[in-house]
């Protein structure tokens, strides 16, 4: 080991992290990156988890002993052994096309006209060395003698740098390198680039896993690419600059440079694909929803900047590299266009079969086309290829984690790579076409092939051909389609994109498309029209008639090229779509039109405000599709006028309330106060008045009325207007708040928004009051509802307080303090007061844990807090961390004794609190990341240092934010959405706040897991049993997630005993049913398997031998019609839908259901269920077009 | 306060030093600072190479820190505290400043506005406020600064777009960078109407109007020169040869810089999860000595070869 690398493991540079940059720039001595002065030690050096780091690179570094704790399950780079390992889908089979030391480490692949397979892939990956040679490169591999091996290879360029696309076009070849895109060419034939011309620049690298990568050609002739999600590109072009932070879809004009993003977020969006009617679908390797519906201004997970968020198809399933869509006439004819997609991690390939659905689509996943044990088997592309089979770039290499395993890992692979091809037995293949050279009217016939292969290459051939050659040919080529052919209207839509990508605009054979018989001809003659739409004589009309198509799926694309239209007319135009039955593409494409085109109708609708119609349903639809507070004027006068109808009153006053100025806001205080509106609305108001403070923002006049709501009748009211007050700071009103903080009579909301009041109204008046309340004699509870909101005031005086409360709780009610620990934890000074007043206390044990594990919970990094806590609990022992035998000796036992039929359990308890945070088959909490594949892609070192060390690894897109309020409140939760305007966290339990901007002081990124600990929970064999149970998840066998849809997200009903008797015994069971609607339900979730044992499930025994349980599952319902269910067992069991009995006459039933969520409960009766779990499968049934999907979740 | 009052403060503070041709020191430390202009000129190096060559005797190195599509603000340098909130998207300017340091610049030749332009005349204020408020800070370092203007953008015909208003704004902000160095004392190179001069009758310097080509930077390495005063018959010529040799070992010194002060991974390395990869981050000093290395060959060779030598 050099002195350099000595040093470098010991030595920091000072990194990038956080707000603290500035500052660090002031130290001078320290600054960031200093890379010239080497020998000056930084003193970032040590920090808490350098010595964590230092040790595990002593591990690495320390010999096979250690390194080889997961080499033992490495399999030797043998392409027999890799082989003999596939499972392929019967009547297929496998066959290796080209491997290692010619293919090494495939990342993408695409052919050219010539049947050519070219192949980019680096051995640099992950990280270049320092002195390393950019020296990664494009292989072009060929098949002359048709034995489907390739038997030629040219190194078509061997200087680039982590190459991580490839598309052959334009005389050349399109390279995605690091921060380029490059078109090299060979022009002097020798078969090496030696033109070199960089197109575009400017492509972030902060992570290479998530550079520019998945060049396709579009139909259009533009050429398509993705990135994930840490990227930040920044790109000149002759049309101007264009950014894109975070992942998403670029759509680039080669010939002119122009570029647009075409799509957004997506963690890893490494997949996209075609179909034949130019639809593009998106797959994900880092975010687990299966197939996505991609369209023009499409926002998927993690976008950057963007108010709303569309979802995958498949929630809960795998996530995935790759797509191609399976056509030509080898592949069966039950294949075709079904959609192929790598599940990496487990080592296949899943398939998905598409249905249209409203505007949308709904996917199915169906068996696999190839699977494996092998775990360097690492299908990341798939493309059909010229004859017809199915080619699989393997990336092969056992490690697949980025950041999560080092760089430098021993047993990362950079060798090694196969590209396999499989074929379908007893189908001959297809002798592809000869493009090269071929007349233009050829190449237009090719338009009509069966195979997207050839089609493709013909539609590229064709545009480079140019107008001038191909226009009139493709013209007359047009005019001799015949009527009889039954797929005219498709070969029409061909020449159309031909067109389309010569830009060569022909107003007359779009009107044909547009009038197509076919739908989805007509939906893709829409997108042609949105890019053409400043150069024809009738766009307006054809947009009209687009928005009023018969069929969803065209207007929607109406939508998206209304948004090309800048005018308030079209605006208009697109609201119309509402009058008929939307779905959540259509919801999602009309508020982004309406935002996109708001500069336009804004001013319009200020100058006349019925200007989206007489009544205020459109005005307030687009009200709602922007954040410009300007839209609040006309609908106010909406409403002076009587327009606004009742139903719709409530959304124009929360507008009001979330936007509207001093003024604005004077309605929503006049019906609060009024005596017009119900109670419980007048209620509703309130917390708007109170959301409206919580930005600033206060009514102009009578506001000293909302005093006398504090002497009405309905406890909400006096709730609503004892928190105005107080927030109002109202003082008149601290004698009404004080005698309602003090009486116990009160009801409890009542009294907790008094002492809220209080708070909010300040002053050591407020001080002492809740001071002497939290001494009291009074229950605990409201005591410790004093000292919270007490905290929010005096944060020391709170803490002295607190430690007196937290040391004297006894038994039962220890429980009971959490809130005082998550009052201090919201306050940005709160941890360390709370400290300060804890040193030199005792706590219960049970307290100080209780502490502890609010803390982690948190994810607020409090050192001093979690010290003070461990010392003043006593016994509470600070976790010692693993050194490196240890945890050696842990994956040891993991894998000897290790069981994860035990392992589920544990993860299953309630007192772990894993599925509140965590899904499996996306059923569980959001919160932390899906675990259905985790075994496949982490080594058990790995999960175990998760499980006792959450901080050391931090998925991502699970990172915590913490923000700080100017009124020095914290939030702490994951940043699900963010925009100019405000930042959306979701926290543990499962709640979105919304953050405006401009309440924000400060925010950084937590340096804690939001993940607690588990080490003082468990025992040592729990823990090895759970580490064994996450080992095996997503691995071949009992713990890999079913594609099934089966239920894995259930609700039970949090009942007492008393309730039974009166819901059942007197009534029935319909009628417990329907009164167990009002119930508050508790969520379950089935095991692995799809089971949810009967334990788990409330059981009441109304009759010495007779017991029951309530069981419930939601479906969505998105196509009416009848819904399969399959049951394991149907034995003791009842079916309710929405109350209503069902019969299940067998295992397999059908069930008609409207369009609509629903709530089906099963009723399972003890005494003759014998035992056996609940378990329920959805199927399409034959013949019927109802169509539902399981609601998962948590 | 007039225009001619800020003028004799500036001069005041940086001590005349415009009112002279400029001039390169033995031991200056260079950095290059501005947009895709200067980010791609490191993949040919020829204005590295004439500065290089222009003083054979003295020694001067030279990081550049271009940055695609960067503005006045640092709006590229930006990097993640967290992906999904655009909150802690931040940092630009201090991560521009923070390389400049690191550095220890002595001479900052810094090229804004070509992006800018697109606002025109409405957006020029902005421009120059952000522009002020980052000579400020680069002041406090004490470098000798050198405003370039942009370049002139091409029109190539279709289906690129008619660059022709464009250039009407980027002769607007070159002015204006113009005035804003005389205004504060610093050295102006006027890039955007030299390099139509240095490159009269020769045809095209781009390949997309606006981003130059190989051939385009050397025209532009010599219209740097003019614009800075320099007259071509003082510099001592190079063998082609040698000066080809000299070129590449700039554009292996750049590469080698590239990897080490804005790696690939930043992320893992010295980014948000550092806590991950931060130990390789080491690594990225092994860049320096590789560097050095680099520079010791630039300086042997930057003086013509005797016979024996070029061997």
């Amino acid at each position: 080991m050099s002195a350099l690398r000595q040093l470098a493991v010991s030595t920091r540079i000072a990194g990038l992290r956080g707000e603290s940059c500035l500052e660090r720039r002031r130290i001078r001595a320290t600054s960031a990156i200093r890379a010239e002065t080497v020998r000056e030690p930084s003193r970032f050096n040590f920090c808490r988890l350098m010595l964590c780091r230092a040790c595990a690179a002593l591990l690495l570094l320390a010999g096979t002993a250690s390194a080889q704790r997961d080499l033992k399950d490495i399999p030797v780079p043998d392409v027999q052994a890799e082989m003999d390992a596939f499972e392929l889908a019967d009547g297929f089979e496998i066959n290796l096309f080209a491997a290692d030391p010619v293919v090494v480490k495939p990342i993408q692949m695409n052919w050219d006209e010539r049947g050519r397979l070219w192949v980019c892939g680096s051995s640099i990956y992950p990280h270049v060395k320092p002195g390393q040679k950019a020296d990664d490169k494009i292989i072009i591999l060929e098949d002359t003698d048709g034995d489907g091996r390739a038997d030629k290879h040219t190194i078509f360029a061997d200087n680039l740098h982590i190459p991580t696309g490839v598309l052959p076009g334009d005389g050349g070849v399109y390279v995605a390198n690091s921060t380029e895109v490059l078109h090299l060419r060979d022009t002097d034939g020798d078969g090496k680039a030696d033109q070199r011309r960089v197109l575009l620049s400017g492509f972030g690298v902060e992570d290479v896993h998530h550079m520019i990568h998945t060049f396709r050609w579009g139909m259009d002739g533009h050429l398509y690419f993705n990135q994930s999600i840490y990227t930040h590109s920044h790109v000149e072009t002759p049309w101007g600059v264009k950014r894109l932070r975070a992942g998403g879809v670029w759509r680039l004009r080669p010939e002119s440079l122009e570029l647009e993003v075409f799509g957004r977020g997506g963690v890893n969006p490494w997949g996209h694909q075609y179909d034949r009617w130019g639809q593009s679908f998106m797959t994900d390797g880092a975010f687990a929803e299966g197939i996505n519906y991609l369209f023009p201004g499409a926002a998927f997970v993690a976008a950057n900047g963007v108010r709303r968020l569309l979802k995958g198809l498949n929630p809960g399933q795998p996530k995935h590299c790759g797509l191609e869509i399976v056509s030509g006439r080898h592949m069966p004819e039950e294949w075709q266009g079904h959609l192929l997609t790598a599940d990496y991690r487990a080592n296949r390939i899943n398939r998905f079969v598409l249905s249209d659905e409203g505007s949308g689509y709904s996917s199915r996943q169906v068996s696999d086309l190839i699977s494996s044990d092998h775990v360097s088997f690492r299908p990341v592309d798939i493309r059909m290829g010229p004859d017809g089979a199915i080619y699989v770039a393997d990336w092969y290499n056992p490690i697949i984690q980025h950041g999560e395993v080092d760089f430098r890992d021993p047993r990362r692979d950079h060798d090694h790579g196969r590209i396999w091809r499989i074929t379908a037995k007893d189908r001959p293949l297809v002798t592809a076409p000869k493009l090269v050279g071929a007349p233009v009217e050829e190449l237009l016939e090719e338009l009509k092939s069966r195979e997207g292969w050839t089609r493709e290459q013909a539609r590229r051939l064709l545009k480079e051909r140019g107008a001038a050659e191909v226009a009139p040919a493709l013209e007359a080529w047009v005019e001799s389609l015949v009527e009889a052919d039954s797929e005219r209207e498709l070969h029409r839509l061909q020449a159309l994109w031909v067109f389309q990508a010569l830009d060569e605009v022909r107003e007359p054979l779009l009107r044909v498309i547009l009038a197509a018989q076919d739908f989805r001809v007509r939906a893709a003659g829409v997108r042609v029209l949105s890019d053409w739409q400043d150069r024809l004589d009738h766009s307006q009309q054809l947009l009209a008639d687009a928005l009023a198509d018969e069929t969803p799926r065209v207007r929607l694309e109406g939508l998206h090229a209304a948004r090309k239209f800048r005018d308030a007319q079209t605006a208009r135009l697109a609201l119309t779509v509402s009058d008929r039955p939307m779905d959540t593409n259509l919801d999602y494409a009309l508020a982004l039109t309406l935002e996109d085109l708001h500069p336009a109708w804004l001013p319009e609708l200020q100058r006349d405000p019925t200007f989206f119609g007489p009544d205020a349903r459109g005005a307030i639809l687009a009200a709602r599709s922007v954040q410009d507070p300007g839209v609040l004027v006309p609908l106010l006068e909406l409403y002076r006028q009587g327009r606004v109808a009742d139903g719709l009153e409530d959304e124009l006053l929360e507008l009001i309330a979330s936007r509207g100025d001093a003024e604005q806001l004077d309605l929503v205080s006049e019906l609060a106060f009024g005596e017009t509106l119900s109670a419980d609305r007048r209620a509703g108001l309130l917390v708007l008045l109170d959301t409206a403070a919580g930005r600033g923002v206060v009514p102009t006049g009578n506001q000293a009325e909302v005093l006398t709501l504090l002497g009405a009748a309905d406890p909400q009211l006096i709730a609503g207007a004892a928190r105005l007050a107080g927030r109002w700071q109202l003082e008149p009103a601290r004698g009404d708040l004080d005698r309602l903080a003090n009486d116990a009579d009160v009801e409890g909301s009542v009294r907790t928004a008094a002492l809220d009041g209080l708070a909010l109204l300040g002053g050591e008046a407020s001080v002492r009051t809740l001071e002497d309340i939290a001494h009291s004699e009074e229950g605990l509870s409201v005591r410790v509802q004093a000292v919270a909101s007490l905290a929010t005031v005096d944060v020391a005086r709170a803490a002295a307080t607190s430690a007196e409360i937290l040391g004297a709780a006894k038994g039962a009610e220890q429980d009971e303090v959490a809130g005082v620990f998550d009052a201090f934890l919201r306050h940005s000074e709160g941890p360390a007061a709370l400290a300060k007043a804890l040193a030199n206390a005792e706590l219960p044990t049970r307290v100080a844990l209780l502490g502890l594990r609010r803390l982690d919970f948190s994810g607020v990094a409090a050192p001093e807090l979690k010290t003070a806590l461990t010392e003043a609990g006593g016994e509470v022992a600070a976790p010692a961390l693993l050194d490196a035998d240890q945890l050696e000796q842990l994956v040891h036992e993991v894998a000897e004794r290790g069981d994860p039929v035990r392992g589920e359990e544990i993860y299953r308890l309630e007192s772990q609190a894993c599925q509140q945070c965590h899904a499996i088959g996306g059923a569980g909490g959001r919160f932390g990341p899906d675990l259905s594949g985790i075994g496949s892609s982490a080594p058990a070192d790995y999960l175990i240092e998760a499980l006792l060390e959450p901080n050391k690894q931090i998925k991502e897109g699970f990172h915590g934010v913490i923000i700080r309020r100017k009124d020095n409140t914290v939030a702490t939760g994951i940043a699900v959405r963010a925009t100019d305007r405000e930042v959306v966290l979701l926290d543990a339990s499962d709640t979105e706040t919304v953050i405006p901007r401009d309440q924000i002081a400060d925010d950084k990124l937590s340096e804690q897991s939001l993940m607690p600990a588990t080490p003082q929970m468990l025992r040592r064999d729990q823990l090895v049993d759970l580490a064994r149970f996450l080992s095996e998840l997503g691995r071949e066998g009992p713990y890999r997630v079913s594609p099934a849809r089966v239920v894995r997200r259930w609700r039970v009903p949090v009942v007492e005993g008393s309730w039974w008797q009166s819901g059942v015994f007197r009534h029935g069971v319909m009628h417990a049913v329907r009164q167990a609607e009002t119930l508050d339900w508790a969520p379950r979730y089935s095991r692995v398997s799809g089971e949810l044992p009967l334990a788990d499930v409330p059981k009441l025994e109304y009759r010495p031998d007779r017991a029951l349980s309530f069981v419930r599952f939601e479906l969505r319902v998105s196509t009416a019609g009848k819904i399969g269910l399959r049951f394991n067992s149907i034995d003791g069991l009842e079916l309710f839908a929405d109350g209503y009995r069902l019969e299940i006459p067998e295992q397999e039933t059908a069930v008609e259901l409207s369009a609509d969520n629903h709530w089906l409960t099963l009723v399972a009766h003890h005494e003759n269920r014998e035992g056996v779990p609940l378990r329920v499968e959805l199927f399409d049934v034959p013949g019927s077009a109802g169509r539902a999907q399981l609601v998962v979740g948590r | 306060m007039s225009v001619g009052t800020l003028f004799t403060i500036g001069l005041l503070a940086h001590g005349l030093q415009a009112s002279q041709p400029f001039e390169l020191r033995d031991g200056d430390r260079v950095v290059w600072l501005g947009g895709t202009f200067v980010e791609r000129a490191q993949q040919y190096g020829y204005m590295e190479l004439a500065l290089t060559t222009r003083w054979p005797d003295r020694n001067v190195t030279f990081r550049n820190l271009g940055w695609s599509a960067d503005d006045v603000f640092g709006e590229s340098r930006k990097y993640y505290g967290s992906y999904r909130s655009t909150t802690l998207d931040v940092g630009g300017r201090e991560r521009l400043l923070a390389n400049v340091e690191a550095f220890d610049a002595t001479v900052v030749f810094a090229n804004y506005g070509a992006n800018a332009a697109a606002g025109g005349s409405e957006a020029l204020e902005v421009f120059l406020r952000g522009y002020r408020s980052l000579l400020d800070e680069l002041e406090e370092g004490g470098a000798r600064i050198v405003l370039l203007s942009p370049i002139p953008r091409e029109n190539l015909g279709v289906p690129y777009p008619d660059q022709t208003g464009y250039n009407e704004n980027l002769r607007l902000y070159a002015d204006a960078i113009g005035r804003l160095a005389r205004e504060r004392g610093h050295y102006f190179a006027d890039l955007f109407r030299e390099l139509p001069n240095a490159a009269r009758n020769v045809g095209q310097l781009t390949d997309n109007g606006i981003h130059l080509t190989a051939r385009g930077y050397s025209y532009a390495a010599a219209a740097l020169e003019a614009a800075l005063g320099w007259d071509e018959s003082d510099r001592l010529p190079l063998p082609v040869q040698q000066s080809e040799e000299l070129r590449q070992l700039i554009v292996e010194k750049d590469r080698l810089y590239f990897h080490s002060y804005r790696p690939q991974n930043d992320t893992y390395l010295r980014g948000f999860r550092e806590y991950e990869q931060g130990n390789n981050a080491g690594e990225l000093l092994e860049f320096l000595p590789l560097i050095r290395i680099q520079e010791e060959k630039i300086r042997d060779l930057r003086k013509p070869r005797s016979t024996d030598e070029s061997k």
